[in-house]
């Protein structure tokens, strides 16, 4: 699976380098293959019940303030 | 990808967790902008007028070449042109981790949250993530060519909207509303209110045209505005406003993939025919609005199909005429295959991939546990707190720490891309630019006193010209070409030279 390039790079410390010597900045991992259609477990899966990623979100979510949609008023943008 | 350069302009919502607030967020805005311009230097403000709403100091130019600015009160960062989709989805997540770490800076982190989402539940308003793509002059850009775009961009919702609860209330002076009240009939119980639970884009209950040139009022499916940035007999920068903003990076990076390569189709000649719409602006809400998520659409032939049918024939036009063109496509081609195979079962499976189907499935969980009825305030605020920039309360980065979020870039290249241009498009030789500028003063020189060159500010810098006094203009009609040797090569002519008194 092929990944998208990255063109980010970064210049060595002090005085910038010519163009042709520049250190190039890739992606530390490949993009994710996506699932092939045989696949049954296509996919990411949705956290079962009772495991502890769901409830890290859980409880992640009973932390938001039951108020807050109604003091979020914004001007009407583009 | 391809002769593409893509581009996201994000406008963010700002909410302000107190009922007594002492600032407007138009203010809080400001600081923002002073914050990292003036005190952290990391970039440089404009210094002239951009437009009657664009006084200078209200926006600049950043070190990675992008552009953060106050919007019609709203902190908006656009991208500096991109020419992969690892670039686009870095440069897009710096500008958010870049207006994050500042709120952080000021601290006002515990009582600011900036929202990357595009409606309020109270007043309605709405605001948006634009698209940009730059295309040959050549594209067909009248009606029959953008009319083969039409049926793709109703239907990309499936895989691109970001979710909301309920719809939006659109009596605007603009809309007709007698007929927008026939329309929406079936969707208010007896007192008036919304049965819309839970629809799949922001966007879709603002977009009322076809088409359409303004921004604002009138949203349009294609935004037919001719403003390329670049060489107008060469370019053309097609601008979309009907999606939403994406929190997950397959979403985003599929978005702008998608649209890339079929109009890459369109340009070709290549696009499926026989999909035309009978009515697209109530196709893009219906699908929206549909809750059994079967997103059937009446064609203009009189037959039905589903939006995943009309998606599968773009992409079977796509991977016909472009499988293995570069690797970005190969990666859009294998994305879309795969998540439109996954729309037809179980919802569940996009989680991570896709926001609306991320955002439901956590509402539906917690709503089960709660035991709350959809309509619930909770749930609107749980909503905007799927797109809070804060990593530590963003529901979305809490699905993103569990390791649920496949990713297109990385958080290397993210925090690189807060302070660095992508080094393949004419972002870098602006990045020049504006790090010779940044830390100047500017004194006058008093020998230009009363001069009409005094009235020139000491730069103007646009997305494809830039002039300091008193020096000719530097055109970079380009966006594929860095100027960057020509940038520096300018900047170190002794009469170009930008001194500091």
């Amino acid at each position: 699976m092929k990944s998208s390039t990255s063109n980010y790079m970064t210049e060595t410390q002090g005085t910038p380098l010519p163009i042709h010597c520049e250190r190039r900045e890739r992606p530390l991992d490949p993009i994710p293959k996506p699932p092939g259609p045989k696949d049954d477990e296509a996919g990411p899966r949705k956290p079962e019940p009772g495991s502890p990623s769901r409830d890290n979100l859980l409880k992640r979510m009973r932390k938001v303030d039951p108020k807050q949609a109604e003091r979020y008023r914004q001007r009407t943008g583009e | 990808m391809l002769n593409r350069i893509f581009g996201i302009e994000t406008e963010y919502g700002l909410l302000i967790n107190s009922d007594d607030p002492e600032h407007s967020p138009s203010w809080l805005a400001h600081r923002v902008i002073d914050q990292v311009f003036r005190v952290k230097e990391q970039g440089v403000l404009d210094l002239h007028y951009r437009g009657y709403d664009e006084p200078p100091g209200n926006g600049g130019f950043l070190l990675n070449s992008g552009r953060l600015y106050v919007d019609m009160g709203h902190l908006e960062f656009a991208s500096p042109e991109c020419n992969t989709l690892a670039d686009l989805i870095a440069a897009d997540r710096a500008g958010d981790r870049l207006l994050q770490r500042t709120l952080k800076e000021l601290n006002l982190d515990e009582n600011i949250s900036l929202i990357k989402n595009n409606i309020d539940h109270e007043t309605d308003a709405t605001f948006g993530c634009h698209e940009n793509y730059l295309v040959s002059r050549h594209f067909p850009f009248n009606l029959k060519g953008l009319n083969k775009l039409i049926p793709f961009l109703v239907t990309r919702q499936i895989y691109t909207g970001a979710g909301r609860i309920g719809m939006a209330e659109i009596y605007d002076g603009w809309v007709p509303v007698e007929q927008l009240a026939q329309k929406d009939s079936g969707l208010r119980d007896k007192h008036g209110r919304s049965t819309v639970k839970f629809q799949i884009s922001q966007r879709a209950d603002h977009i009322v045209n076809d088409f359409f040139e303004w921004v604002q009022h009138n949203r349009a499916i294609i935004n037919t505005r001719d403003e390329p940035l670049a060489d107008p007999n060469q370019f053309r920068r097609i601008h979309l406003l009907l999606g939403d903003s994406n929190m997950t990076e397959v979403a985003t990076a599929l978005k702008m993939g998608t649209t890339g390569l079929v109009m890459q189709l369109v340009e070709d000649g290549h696009a499926p025919e026989g999909l035309d719409l009978e009515e697209p602006i109530q196709a893009l809400k219906e699908i929206s609005r549909d809750p059994t998520r079967k997103w059937e659409v009446r064609l203009a032939n009189g037959k039905t199909r589903s939006a995943i049918d009309i998606q599968e024939e773009f992409l079977k036009g796509c991977q016909d005429h472009y499988a293995g063109q570069d690797d970005d496509t190969d990666w859009v081609l294998d994305n879309w295959e795969s998540v439109l195979r996954d729309l037809r079962g179980d919802y569940t499976k996009l989680v991570g991939r896709v926001d609306w189907a991320s955002k439901l499935w956590l509402l539906e969980t917690f709503r089960e546990e709660e035991k709350l009825e959809w309509d619930d305030p909770w749930l609107k605020s749980l909503d905007l707190e799927y797109h809070n920039l804060n990593p530590e309360k963003s529901l979305y980065s809490g699905l993103e720490e569990e390791g649920r979020c496949p990713r297109v870039t990385t958080n290397a290249a993210i925090d690189l891309a807060m302070q660095n241009p992508p080094r393949n498009t004419r972002a870098f030789g602006r990045s020049e630019l504006v790090k010779e500028l940044i830390g100047k003063e500017w004194n006058e020189d008093p020998g230009l006193e009363a001069s009409l060159e005094r009235r020139f500010p000491h730069y103007v810098i646009n997305w494809s010209i830039f002039q300091l006094r008193g020096q000719p203009p530097f055109p970079m009609p380009n966006p594929f070409k860095t100027y960057v040797k020509e940038v520096r090569e300018h900047l170190a002519e002794p009469e170009t030279q930008v001194h500091s008194e």
